[in-house]
């Protein structure tokens, strides 16, 4: 049903009050209100008939992802079927590091079931992981484990081996199902501690022995499987705490596995001990996962024995059978302590051997004061309610972030942190949600409670999560609660004695959280603590680390000089410490780079912006985002150069890269669009540009949403090429939407307001609505103010921006005190040497001057705009005439035509090399030329620029243009 | 990609907004997988429709988005979000059928039971609600929220602060035009 607009608001309004009709009254009620208008009756019927339908056929009824969850889950699986030989037939089973799938062998050489192992989603820790299993697998040669049949690497790169399939059951499930006895369960147990005897031998320790690790085929015969984290014991073992690993289950995980202490054959032990437990009992021995974390880190209570297993499913004759020696044998192989569990899988095997044969068995059982230990009462779940895709994606952060954020940190917490994480956001029953809805915000409350209350005895663990909590609560954007999270993170690390890490490493945490709010002394005065106290901790890591974030800190303070040495001293470090091939190297040449940028030392930015894009490629390879931001970044560069040809050319390479990586609505991607957009208004091509920036725009409507300060970007940017070309009104409209948004979301006084604020007052201004100009650019000084400071580059760019507004307002007096006012904040600042606004303070001057017809001392002052303008930009650089032009003028009014000439020639050819008419700027130059060729008595030249000029300001409509015409006509009259 | 990640940890601790949210993208990877792991190794028949809201809204946050103050629009795009996820895979699934590639994981047992569902009907439906949010936009959104990611008419209601019975009265507009269109695209 294609319909009008008009005709479907009429059918559906009627078709609404036809529900309240009786069906048997329906016919004359669609009659009458009809009138005789067939297309519209026509229309009803059909809606009606519609209704009827979908109701007898239930249409819709059903939501999607209650009907069929599979349209939702997407298969995220490789979608290759064929790996080597191979051809997949199902998925058998998924874990953390790979998928197994069921696959035949498609080449018609054998027929062959295999379970074929892969890595869909290969990172360069699980192929080392997966490249490791294959060789344990390879090494064993066992009837009760899972023989490894061949491997390699599919077309798309993903490795893969195959394994021998066993058809069966999880060995609990065997059990349960065959309803084997105690001595029948013994004895197939036998056969497992056999094969894991037999690893032991080759040095291997499973790590992660649990039911569905052990398949018991339909012959009867247990079969080990996946060697996934495996690990294979040094004979040496200098380093102990490198055997631990961050990967297990945490219901048959061995305690030491927990904390992240040093993994033995015992931990195998522990494993099947609970694996024992759950086949004896079928029951484990206590219920991980809905317990509280502190249950997870030391204080794993001791089990009950299994014949006195509350949750034990087994009848009173078997409790019996259980009782004493079962019960000793399981709890030995549970005790927390490696070494009170039997030494070996082989003593552990005798004694049930001892047991089966009715022989008193070695096992002595705990002591009373042992059991006494005291344990952590569980906690009550105190998290509301939970969905499991929300909360795995914040875990997922969460952990993410801890890893990144404690990369070298030492492993022995490493597991208990994680563990902690992995209870926050999984320990709630989603059954207990109520249907009510449950935030990031609320979740990461209620961790930031429990770690509290849970972490009281444990300082150092105190402090890390506490120090994560803080990182996490920036990341859902609730900065004043990062903070304070952030601020006890450093109070509770400091003294932490057995990680001295951790505080240097909170403080530069708190301080980048300083630096993002603009309090800048505070975060040097934490960064300087930060460095002290890793120096005096010996990690180098940690102090470049500390360096680098001071060095950032003072580029934001605009402190350019200390933070370009404190840069390169850092990248001698990184290349030392890593080498030059190296992510840290890359990342420093890529912020040297933008500081030189910032700095417009363009020659040596190029320099090091090429570098950091080389090394990006020699580090991932052409097709990464780092690839791709380094294009951004140097295009951005060479657009600052009005080098547009080769700007364009390389964004629109960093564009393709970033679609091709993280596809066309990504943040990335419209930034680099929109970065386009600005090269494309350099060269004049305003309407491609325009087209581009309407894109960013809908995009960022469409995905961020109308009110979002993404959207209030695009609509600021949209501004800008409007404003340059005279449309003023929908670059005003725009503006104002812009300033709306920012409002809304980051507050009527934050600097991006003031940004907006300050263009607006720029529109108005060349709109020749000066009092509304001015009194924008008020609001936005009195913001600035607020949020840098007295002194700083941005309130010295807002003065001057108040100055020009109040010059055509014939303010002069206050138009030069507030340009005086900004040269002095930016030499106050240090930045007078460095920022352009200080070329733009003098230019204004002078300018002002010339307002006033005292071309003496506007040439005073353009004079000292030039030697600074000389420093700042490249000499080549088409800003110089910024200051040219106004100058060549002042040496017109003097008389010295000759001078001007010098000046404005130059000028005429820079500008013309980038402006295409109609241009206010091209304009200016053109009649400022035409004026001293006038007095050169060129009269041609002359007439020929004034006549151009005059016929592009025609087409502009802001003050500066009509005067700019009303000279250029006093040219061309002239004889 | 774990150093891909690592360092967008590292950029959106910097105050990086787009790592930030290139950060969320990355990891709602891992969530899609997630996700079908419960549906394969958990057999659930079916998937927490709030949940899968949730998915979409962390995968739309933004920093400053989280303190949402107007849910209704968080929810609407949530659930055009939801739309979009479930009309991709249709249409992979739908071209699939038509002889492509093979590729399916997980069996499809409740796609014969109910027909509305097949993946071409879902394809056409799609292209419906196009032509109706031309028509009337809220109708369309309507449909999203409450087909595509099954939230109730009381929390529509809720959300746009109008009766329930507002909410079943359009409701029953937007689905009979649905009907009919893809009844007619059909015929």
């Amino acid at each position: 049903m294609t319909m009008r607009a008009e005709l479907w608001q009429r059918v559906s309004a009627l078709f609404e009050q036809s529900l309240d009709v009786e069906p048997a009254a329906r016919e004359a009620w669609i009659a009458e209100h009809c009138a005789g208008d067939r297309e519209l009756e026509h229309a009803l019927r059909q809606l009606i008939n519609a209704d009827n339908g979908a109701d007898s056929q239930q249409f819709m009824d059903t939501p999607i992802p209650s009907a069929d969850p599979d349209l939702i889950a997407v298969v995220d699986v490789s979608t290759q079927q064929q790996f080597g030989p191979y051809r997949l037939l199902r998925l058998l089973g998924q874990g953390g590091m790979g998928e197994v799938h069921l696959a035949e062998r498609a080449d018609g050489v054998f027929e062959q079931r295999v379970a074929l192992k892969l890595v869909p989603h290969p990172t360069p820790g699980l192929i080392q992981r997966f490249v490791q299993e294959r060789q344990i697998l390879a090494r064993m040669e066992h009837p009760n484990i899972a023989r490894l049949l061949d491997g390699g690497i599919g077309e798309n790169g993903v490795p893969y081996f195959a394994m021998e399939y066993i058809e069966g059951s999880p060995i609990s499930r065997y059990v349960a199902d065959n309803k084997l006895d105690v001595v029948a369960t013994l004895r197939l147990f036998l056969l497992v501690c056999e094969a894991v005897q037999y690893a032991h031998r080759n040095l291997v320790v499973h790590r992660d022995l649990k039911p569905s690790n052990i398949f018991v085929g339909i012959d009867g015969t247990p079969k080990l499987l996946d060697f996934g984290v495996a690990k294979v014991l040094s004979t040496t073992d200098a380093d102990p705490t490198h055997t631990a690993t961050r990967v297990f289950t945490p219901d048959y995980a061995a305690p030491e596995q927990i904390l992240g202490q040093p993994v033995t054959t015992a931990t195998d032990v522990y494993s099947l001990g609970v694996v024992l437990y759950e086949l004896l009992t079928g029951a484990k021995p206590y219920s991980f996962g809905r317990n509280a974390a502190a249950d997870l880190t030391a204080q794993r209570m001791d089990p009950t024995a299994p014949s006195a297993s509350r949750t034990a499913t087994i009848d009173a004759h078997r409790r019996r059978q259980i009782r004493g020696d079962l019960d000793r044998i399981v709890l030995t192989m549970l005790a927390r302590e490696p070494e009170r569990r039997y030494g070996s899988v082989e003593a552990l095997a005798n004694d049930i051997r001892r047991y089966l044969d009715g022989r008193p068995i070695a096992a002595r059982g705990d002591s009373a004061s042992y059991r006494l230990r005291k344990f952590v009462r569980r906690n009550r779940v105190a998290l509301a309610v939970t969905t499991f895709v929300a909360l795995a994606m914040i875990a997922a952060t969460a952990i993410s972030l801890w890893q990144a954020h404690r990369a070298n940190r030492q492993a022995s917490r490493a597991e208990t942190v994680k563990a902690f994480l992995v209870s926050v956001f999984s320990t709630v029953n989603p059954d207990e949600n109520g249907g009510k809805t449950i935030t990031a915000r609320m979740l990461l409350d209620d961790g930031a409670a429990r770690l509290d209350r849970e972490m009281a005895g444990e300082p150092t663990l105190r402090a890390e999560l506490t120090d994560m909590f803080g990182n996490l609560y920036y990341d859902i954007g609730e900065e004043q609660r990062s903070e304070e999270l952030l601020k006890r993170a450093v109070a509770l690390s400091e003294n932490v004695e057995d990680d001295p890490a951790l505080y240097p490493a909170a403080l530069i945490d708190l301080a980048q959280m300083e630096r993002i709010r603009g309090d800048f002394p505070a975060a040097l005065d934490h960064e300087k603590q930060a460095l002290e106290r890793a120096k005096a901790a010996g990690d180098r890591n940690l102090t470049t680390n500390a360096r680098r974030e001071t060095a950032k800190t003072l580029y934001e303070k605009s402190d350019y000089a200390e933070s370009e040495k404190l840069f390169r001293a850092v990248l001698d470090e990184d290349t030392a410490l890593h080498g030059e091939r190296s992510s840290e190297v890359t990342q420093d040449t890529h912020q040297l780079a933008l500081l030189l940028d910032r700095l417009s030392r363009w020659d040596e930015a190029e320099v090091y912006y090429k570098r950091a894009i080389e090394l990006a490629r020699a580090l991932h390879g052409e097709n990464d985002t780092s690839v791709a931001t380094g294009l951004n970044d140097y295009a951005l560069m060479l657009s600052d150069k009005s080098d547009f040809p080769r700007a364009e050319s390389m964004m629109r390479e960093a564009l393709a890269l970033h679609t091709k990586l993280e596809g066309p609505d990504h943040p990335h991607t419209l930034e680099s669009d929109n970065n386009l957009s600005s090269i494309l208004n350099g060269e004049g091509k305003f309407d491609e540009s325009m087209t581009l920036l309407e894109h960013v725009l809908e995009t960022r409507r469409r995905i961020s949403g109308n009110n979002h300060p993404d959207t209030a970007v695009a609509l600021n940017n949209m501004a800008i090429p409007e404003f340059a070309h005279g449309q003023f009104e929908s670059a005003e409209k725009h503006l104002r939407e812009a300033i709306a948004i920012w409002s809304s979301t980051k507050g009527a006084d934050h600097p991006d307001t003031s940004s907006a604020i300050r263009n607006l007052a720029a529109v108005f201004r060349a709109d020749d609505k000066f009092a509304d100009a001015e009194a924008l650019n008020r609001q936005a000084l009195e913001i600035d103010r607020k949020h840098f400071g007295e002194q700083s580059e941005t309130v010295a760019a807002t003065l001057i921006a108040l100055g020009r507004t109040q010059r055509f307002e014939g303010k002069y007096d206050e138009a030069f005190a507030n340009f005086r006012q900004a040269i002095d904040d930016l030499r106050d600042a240090k930045v007078d040497t460095t920022s352009t606004s200080s070329v733009l303070a003098w230019q204004s001057m002078g300018e002002t001057y010339l307002m006033r017809n005292d071309a003496a001392a506007a040439k005073d002052v353009l004079l000292k705009g030039n030697e600074l303008a000389k420093k700042i930009y490249p000499l080549d650089n088409h800003h110089q005439t910024d200051i040219w032009v106004p100058l060549g003028r002042a040496e017109h009014m003097l008389g010295n035509d000759a001078e001007a000439e010098k000046l404005l020639r130059p000028s005429l050819e820079m500008r013309m090399a980038i402006f295409k008419p109609p241009n206010i700027w091209l304009a200016e130059v053109q009649v400022a030329t035409a004026e001293a060729l006038n007095g050169l008595q060129k009269r041609d030249e002359a007439r020929q620029l004034a006549e151009a000029a005059a016929a592009a300001l025609r087409t502009l409509k802001s003050g500066v243009s009509k005067q700019l015409l009303a000279r250029a006509e006093t040219v061309i009259a002239s004889k | 990609m774990a150093s891909d990640i690592t360092a967008l940890v590292h950029a959106a601790g910097k105050g990086d907004r787009a790592a930030l949210k290139s950060l969320f993208a990355a990891v709602y990877d891992e969530i899609k997988r997630l996700a079908h792991r419960q549906l394969v190794a958990d057999r659930q028949p079916t998937l927490d429709t709030t949940g899968l809201v949730h998915e979409a809204y962390l995968k739309l946050v933004q920093p400053d988005a989280l303190v949402l103050r107007d849910r209704a629009h968080f929810f609407a795009i949530a659930s055009k979000a939801m739309r979009q996820i479930v009309i991709d895979h249709a249409r992979r699934r739908a071209a699939s059928k038509r002889g492509g590639d093979v590729a399916h994981v997980v069996t499809h047992s409740e796609m014969a039971a109910n027909d509305a569902l097949d993946p071409e009907t879902l394809t056409r439906l799609d292209t419906a609600l196009v032509q109706l949010q031309n028509l009337e936009p809220r109708l369309a959104e309507l449909v999203e929220m409450r087909f595509f990611a099954g939230l109730s008419v009381e929390q529509i209601a809720q959300l746009r602060e109008v009766a329930t019975r507002t909410v079943i009265r359009d409701w029953r507009r937007a689905r009979a035009y649905l009907f009919d269109a893809v009844r007619v695209a059909q015929a």
